[in-house]
């Protein structure tokens, strides 16, 4: 496998998964069905298929696919339409598939429905084309043709990732592969539709704690589930100040270190893991609650600026400015000399920030 | 040969920042104290135990025993110390340098700790003796509300 091939893969994996609308073109039927199924592992199982026109014996089979047997297009177009206004009501997302589209139905049936569809068929673009289905990018190969009808996402670090991850897999683990990271993306939104509907606002950093996901991932989080349930969650994620965030890049060439959490209060406003770890960063919070009870207690302590609770292998060093600033640490031979690169850019942090990042 | 007194008053003679040094027992009695404090040693020794304990959670869910902690406030510096049967705690005024307060509970722990392995039943007696009373079995927060009571 080659990585124009590896490319192309990626980008036919990102348009299934975004629902973008696609018709695959083939010199007869049966090879552009054939063409369907030996990519269909691509689209997410957990959608509802629409089945459609010469539904061939391999897809009936789907498991949970709805087949629409009726043959006038104003029928089917009914149907298909009453399909995708159902997901609004909750129900899973559709994924139609129509076998053996002839250019009626491509302009006048599919092109009713602003995503989530794929028909193959045996005629070329000139044929269907229209303002509603215009080719925006086409990937062809010796069988024949994929037409994208929407443009194809920019970003998608995560399917060349898992193309390239699965590139010497057999096709069982390759649809293991995909399905599992395609349902980890889709349970993670309902996970975040759920959470807002208790706290209204989330920050982006307990967002990425919470379902243990990287910023990227989060972003396709977002992406597909904008497609899928039609819900923009952006307005209701505070991001990560930028400060924050470049705090955070230049804290990673503490190589000691495995986590760093900033919180505003009791807001997770940073997060980063920079090595596998299990340690929820509520506990950060908890350190400063403990020792603040000592403060209370003694008097003439004076106000909380630093605890540093060593272990045989791991060092926890908790910064309070009043921002609280919390790491895990490999433990070294020199903490001091950690917690002063620490403290260095925390330096820098606080000056470009003024006195706290997110006031 | 240096008895436990002369060890922990000898820390604060040659680190003239070190405000007061507490060893406690593995249950929280004081076994020895040295410098002034605003609170009885019994209940400060079962302050500091209490909150190490609530430290040493942290470290259980990492699986790591806790060695030691450092906590950093305006005016003071505390330094607390495990050891096999009890715990030393060294705090310090805020211009006092870390690095030497670390080194001296280092050797004093490894002098105490030989020491308290032998001192037992003196311990027992000792605790008899100086009518020092229990710390009770109560939950830090009750401990700490109690304080906080007391102080107001």
């Amino acid at each position: 496998m080659t990585i124009a091939q590896d490319a192309w893969e990626a980008s036919l994996l990102a348009a299934m998964w975004h629902r973008n609308r696609i018709v695959i073109q083939a010199s007869s039927v049966d090879s552009a069905n054939a063409l369907f199924s030996l990519w269909k592992y691509m689209v997410p199982q957990y959608r509802t298929f629409v089945l459609c026109g010469d539904v061939p014996k391999t897809a009936r089979y789907i498991k949970g696919a709805k087949i629409v047997e009726a043959k006038e297009p104003e029928a089917q177009r009914e149907a298909f339409e009453l399909s995708y206004a159902e997901e609004e009501l909750g129900s899973p997302p559709i994924q139609i598939v129509y076998f053996g589209a002839d250019p009626t139905v491509l302009r006048d049936v599919l092109s009713a429905i602003p995503q989530g569809w794929i028909a193959t068929t045996t005629h070329p673009p000139r044929a269907w084309e229209t303002e509603k289905t215009r080719v925006r990018d086409a990937l062809s190969f010796a069988d024949g043709t994929f037409s994208f009808l929407d443009p194809i996402p920019k970003d998608i670090f995560i399917e060349r990732r898992l193309i390239q991850d699965m590139r010497d897999n057999s096709e069982g683990v390759r649809d293991f592969k995909v399905q599992l990271k395609q349902s980890e993306v889709h349970l993670a939104f309902q996970a975040m539709l759920t959470e807002l509907e208790s706290t209204g606002l989330l920050t982006q950093s307990y967002v990425s704690e919470m379902l243990n996901v990287r910023e990227r991932t989060l972003a396709k989080i977002m992406a597909i589930g904008s497609r899928e349930r039609r819900v923009d969650l952006s307005s209701f994620i505070q991001r990560t100040d930028p400060t924050i965030v470049g705090f955070l890049k230049e804290m990673s060439s503490v190589k000691e270190l495995y986590l760093a959490a900033l919180f505003d209060g009791e807001n997770l406003v940073g997060y980063a893991k920079y090595r596998d770890i299990n340690f929820p960063s509520q506990n950060f919070l908890r350190i400063v609650g403990a020792v603040g009870a000592y403060a209370r207690c003694a008097s003439r302590t004076g106000p909380l600026k630093y605890v540093e609770i060593n272990t045989r292998h791991l060092n926890i060093l908790v910064c309070v400015h009043p921002i609280v600033f919390g790491f895990v640490l490999e433990a070294g031979p020199n903490p001091l000399m950690v917690r002063f690169k620490v403290e260095e850019s925390l330096g820098k942090l606080v000056k470009a920030a003024g006195t706290a990042p997110s006031r | 040969m240096a008895n436990i007194k002369d060890i922990i008053d000898g820390i604060m003679k040659r680190v003239p920042e070190v405000v007061g040094v507490i060893l406690i027992d593995i249950d929280g009695i004081p076994i020895e104290v040295a410098g002034r404090f605003d609170m009885k040693p019994e209940d400060l020794g079962a302050l500091l135990s209490a909150c190490y304990n609530s430290y040493a959670q942290v470290g259980t869910e990492l699986m790591q025993k806790l060695e030691s902690i450092i906590v950093e406030y305006g005016d003071l510096k505390l330094c607390q110390n495990r050891m096999p049967r009890g715990l030393l705690t060294i705090i310090a005024g805020k211009n006092a340098h870390i690095g030497m307060i670390r080194l001296e509970a280092k050797r004093a722990i490894d002098v105490l700790t030989k020491m308290m392995q032998d001192t037992m039943e003196m311990r027992t007696e000792m605790v008899k003796e100086m009518k020092f009373r229990m710390p009770d079995s109560r939950g830090i927060a009750d401990i700490l509300s109690r304080f906080e009571k007391e102080g107001s």
